[in-house]
């Protein structure tokens, strides 16, 4: 048979991961996709003896721990069997393994079916109908292997125009997915307390131990197959609040006496009736050993109570701990890292040759691996990297650093010094753009992670990308943005970083210069707001001269600020971005403190 | 057939289906655009107010029996010093894809249509169709416009319609994104201590109608009866009981240019590109649509359908027996999918059929609702406008 090329790609992707509540639904949610993505390939290979895989590079596959999702949905091969035939064995093969993994995680977990099997019916159909197989194949002739490439993604794009998706043959009139709002939940609602249930508390135990589902949390069959699928390796992924609470935890672990301190808040929290099972994760601490780390905010000890005397008295007994260790409460932030390649397609479309689409993947390969050690280095989690894809939740103190590790593993890994170097068309080497979103470890994860999204893409916007962005969004105020050049933000960021850690830039700064910028901007009148660029620059500085750093008793020397002096331009715009800068510094600076345990 | 106008005074809150409770945290998040059903049943609640103003339960069965409804389509408002006019906006097209070029004031677009599988390739069809694959007559070297406009402005919308040419083009000139999300914090306040709840803290995301430069948007739903105890005015609609402005205009929905017909008659081809969501029975594929209509019978050659949307909503009238025996009305309704708007479907038409009978068939279709049972149609799901196709696959060049 003469060679074919032949493509399949696996969705829903964007829309399958963000629907997530929790870092479970999030990380089994990238896993899954992974998962059945891995599974494609060696279906793949399994047909055809003689394909060679372009995308991913075999070695993702075969190598690399299958606990890690950094397949990519996209896979290419070249084939020596009829593609038709072999379109339709993959896509069995995929819906098999995706059938296995549903009836694992619904039979060897916690739920109980037995007197909802109309609910395990929709489950399972909902299930069933949610994975998007599109494949193509395309004659591969020899040296025509660019080709053959655009015509295949031609081919898969068009068919792709025509979403065949059938009416929802389970549709009842109950509630919906809270995740989602697009399929039924399959709990019945009997299942669910009343708010004046007088055994609420333990309905709600009940409906958590069978379900992990939260009293107001509704779930589908896909939401259940998230919270419940039982992924090879059963590796442990931190909540929001413990990656929250990680610069603590850095300092906590070397800290004299922490541990009897911490125990003795354990043993409180028991003693007032705190139900401690569902708060123990699968790693060790010195001190807080196995548990969340989200028992260090007092906004989650409302959880273990529905009462509010026990409430607080919980917050005491988190404050008596947090007094002991002699520290502050953890600052309850967080960040989200997606991180993407910058023109990688048009690197891609500039390799002729199939020999080199290999190598490009090879090396992509070896970047996912890196980052994986990379982000566990900085006391992350990686939720997913493949391709030129990164995705990760990282606490404050670290995400800086990491990001730009990131950055530098990828232009190393993509055009390793000495090598065949990959480059678009104009001669444009690929880089990689990253958004970081900082959020609070409450705010729903789906919208933290659309913030994120939405920082990548502001990276992205930036005239030759290679670009970083930090939105910041606190619970109180606006959103705080920041985007520049790589070389440019992170280093600045940096700088600012070090100054609050020297105490060289008061807290009030930034804030007052941010005023100054929102009063100076006021009203439509560009010519007068652009003239009031210089008094704006001049009144910048002196704030900056005015203030006095080592709490209050020594003036900032002029060196010190000078960086910051000097990059002030006459505009309100260069003000509010500097003070903007500073405001995320700040926060950082803050992380960086507790964790070394010097505020 | 009287024209609605209804100009959201606050930002107006349509949401998904995901449930909104009393709970810490809670949010309730908005669509982008509202559902025909929403709108809808604003006009049946509208038709069923007594002379006290106050909705008669009693008439619940007769508005739904009798009130239909189109659209809803966004309009752009204008007050002149004499009147106010109206000028209409229709979702973007499927078939339109907006690149990006240097000056991002700008955007090419070039057009999808139905094409012939290139030479030796396969791929995993339709299961039971023969449907023709939708792409481009050329690869292309230049990125997707990140945010294209989500609504067209007539003019353009119409010309694409008729004579959809390629090229590049000013993006004010091709339309705009519509109205924009609005998020809000609500506190629950203790009146006594003036003070806020603990916990009682939730979100709302609406939809802003007045855009910057106090652009003014809003919704036209053209319906099919008058309402005897409303002649308009402000009035709660969707979540949170937001209030919107009703008024009546004499214009009607545009009306089908006869050089479009003409077209479509010589062609014995077109496509049929839906202005709000369509619910279909089988899915993303129409049946009542190629049903025979003035004697005409449709073929469904290619369909350009984006994922599903997912409508579902609250059914007051229904009666619910609860565990404590309790009689009580409200439930959800179930979920339907809904191709989305914009979504274009590329027929074909007899050839030996006259023209005054594809004259009548136009008729049948321009600006109807073309949903598969009688209740979407009613509710407004599956507006159409027609465009001109020239009915033969292209062939796909990849250079």
């Amino acid at each position: 048979m003469a060679e074919s090329l032949f493509l399949v790609t696996i969705g829903p992707v964007q829309e399958f991961i963000v629907a997530a509540r929790r870092t479970r639904d999030l990380w089994f949610g990238s896993w899954l996709l992974s998962e059945l993505s891995r599974e494609a390939s060696q279906a793949i290979t399994a047909a055809d003896a003689g394909a060679r895989l372009i995308f991913p590079a075999p070695e993702t596959i075969t190598n690399q721990s299958p606990e890690l999702a950094n397949v990519a949905n996209k896979i290419l091969a070249a084939v020596n069997i009829d593609p038709q035939l072999l379109g339709q064995q993959v896509e069995a093969a995929v819906r098999a393994h995706l059938a296995q993994l549903m009836v694992d995680a619904f039979d060897k977990g916690r739920i109980d079916w037995s007197d909802n099997a109309a609910g395990r019916v929709v489950a399972e159909q909902q299930v069933a109908e949610l994975l998007e197989i599109y494949w193509a194949g395309v004659p591969l002739p020899p040296g025509q292997y660019a080709y053959a490439r655009r015509q295949i993604e031609a081919v898969i794009a068009a068919r792709k125009s025509t979403r065949d998706f059938g009416a929802a043959q389970w549709a009842a009139a109950v509630p919906k997915s809270s995740i989602d709002g697009q399929r039924d939940s399959v709990i019945p609602e009997s299942r669910y307390p009343s708010r004046n249930d007088p055994e609420r508390s333990l309905r709600i135990d009940k409906l958590y131990q069978q379900y992990r589902a939260g009293p107001a949390e509704r779930l589908s069959g896909v939401d259940l197959l998230k919270r419940h699928g039982q992924p090879r390796g059963q590796p442990f992924f931190p909540s929001t609040a413990d990656i929250a609470a990680r610069p603590l935890l850095r300092r906590l672990a070397s800290q004299p006496g922490a541990k009897h301190a911490w125990d003795d808040y354990i043993r409180e929290l028991e003693r007032i009736g705190a139900d401690l099972r569902d708060e123990v994760v699968q790693r060790s601490h010195p001190v807080i050993e196995r548990y969340d780390g989200g028992l260090l905010f007092e906004s989650r000890l409302g959880e273990l109570f529905d009462d509010a005397p026990r409430q607080r008295q919980a917050a005491q007994a988190l404050a008596a701990f947090l007094r002991a260790v002699d520290s502050p409460a953890p600052q309850p932030y967080y960040a989200i890292l997606q991180a993407d390649g910058d023109r990688m397609g048009a690197t891609l479309d500039a390799q002729v040759a199939q020999a080199d689409h290999e190598l490009l993947s090879e090396r992509l390969s070896t970047f996912a691996a890196q980052a994986l050690q990379i982000v566990s280095g900085h006391d992350g989690a990686l939720v997913y990297a493949g391709g030129d894809d990164v995705l990760a939740l990282l606490p404050l103190d670290t995400a800086l650093d990491c990001a730009r590790k990131l950055h530098a593993a990828f232009a190393e890994a993509v055009n390793p010094t000495g090598k065949q170097a990959f480059v678009d068309r104009d001669r444009r080497s690929p880089t990689l753009s990253a958004g970081i979103a900082i959020c609070h470890q409450i705010e729903p994860l789906n919208d933290a992670l659309r913030l994120a999204r939405d920082a990548e893409h502001k990276a992205k916007d930036v005239d030759g990308k290679d670009a970083l962005a930090i939105v910041l969004s606190k619970r109180s105020g606006a959103d705080v943005l920041v985007v520049d050049k790589w070389g440019q933000l992170d280093e600045r960021l940096a700088e600012y970083t070090a100054c609050h850690l020297a105490d060289e830039l008061p807290d009030g700064a930034a804030f007052q210069l941010r005023d100054l910028a929102q009063r100076l901007a006021v009203g439509s009148d560009a010519a007068r707001i652009a003239a009031l660029g210089s008094a704006a620059q001049a009144e910048a500085i002196r704030i900056l001269g005015r203030k006095q750093r080592q709490r209050g008793t020594e003036k900032i020397k002029d060196p010190q600020r000078d960086g910051l002096v000097k990059r002030l331009e006459p505009s309100i715009a260069s003000i509010r971005g500097a003070a903007d800068e500073l405001i995320v510094a700040r926060l950082l600076a803050e992380a960086t403190r507790l964790a070394a345990g010097k505020e | 057939m009287p024209t609605w106008i209804i100009e959201p005074r606050d930002p107006l809150i349509v949401r998904d289906g995901r449930p909104f409770g009393p709970d810490p945290g809670a949010r309730a998040r908005s669509l982008s655009f509202p559902f025909p059903s929403t709108i809808t049943g604003g006009v049946r609640n509208r038709a069923g107010l007594g002379a006290n103003g106050m909705f008669d339960h009693g008439q619940i069965d007769r508005v739904k029996r009798d009130v239909s409804a189109r659209g809803p389509l966004l309009v752009e408002l204008v007050d002149d010093a004499k009147q106010m006019r109206l000028s209409w906006l229709a979702p973007a097209p499927a078939d339109a894809l907006l690149l990006s070029v240097d000056d991002k004031t700008r955007a090419k677009i070039l057009q999808l249509v139905p094409i012939a599988s290139p030479q030796g390739a396969t791929y995993g069809q339709v299961a039971g169709t023969t449907l023709a694959l939708i792409g481009l007559r050329a690869h292309f070297a230049e990125k997707l416009l990140p945010a294209p406009p989500r609504f067209w402005h007539w003019d353009a919308f119409a010309n694409w319609l008729l004579t959809p040419q390629e090229g590049e083009r000013m993006l004010a000139e091709v339309g705009l994104a519509g109205p924009t999300a609005e998020i809000r914090m609500h506190v629950g306040i203790d009146p006594e201590a003036q003070t806020s709840f603990e916990g009682l803290l939730f979100q709302t995301a609406g939809l802003e109608f007045t855009g910057p430069k106090r652009r003014r948007l809003a919704l036209a739903v053209a319906t099919d009866t008058t309402f005897q105890h409303f002649a308009g005015g402000l009035a709660p609609l969707g979540g949170e009981r937001r209030l919107v402005a009703w008024r009546q205009i004499d214009t009607g929905l545009p009306a089908c240019p006869a050089e479009l017909r003409k077209r479509i008659v010589e062609r014995r081809a077109c496509r049929v590109v839906l202005l709000t969501p369509g619910y279909f029975t089988a899915g993303f594929r129409p049946t009542w649509l190629l049903e025979p209509h003035a004697g005409v019978a449709a073929t469904l050659q290619a369909a350009l359908v984006g994922r599903p949307q997912v409508v579902s909503g609250w059914d007051l009238a229904a009666e619910r027996i609860t565990a404590s025996g309790r009689r009580e009305f409200g439930a959800p309704k179930p979920i339907r999918r809904l191709a989305p708007s914009g979504s274009v479907f590329f027929l074909s038409l007899p050839k030996d059929v006259d023209t005054e009978a594809i004259d009548k068939w136009i008729d049948c279709l321009w600006m109807q609702n073309v949903s598969d049972d009688d209740a979407s149609r009613s509710e407004g799901f599956g507006l159409a406008a027609l465009g001109v196709w020239s009915g033969e696959l292209e062939p796909m060049e990849v250079n």
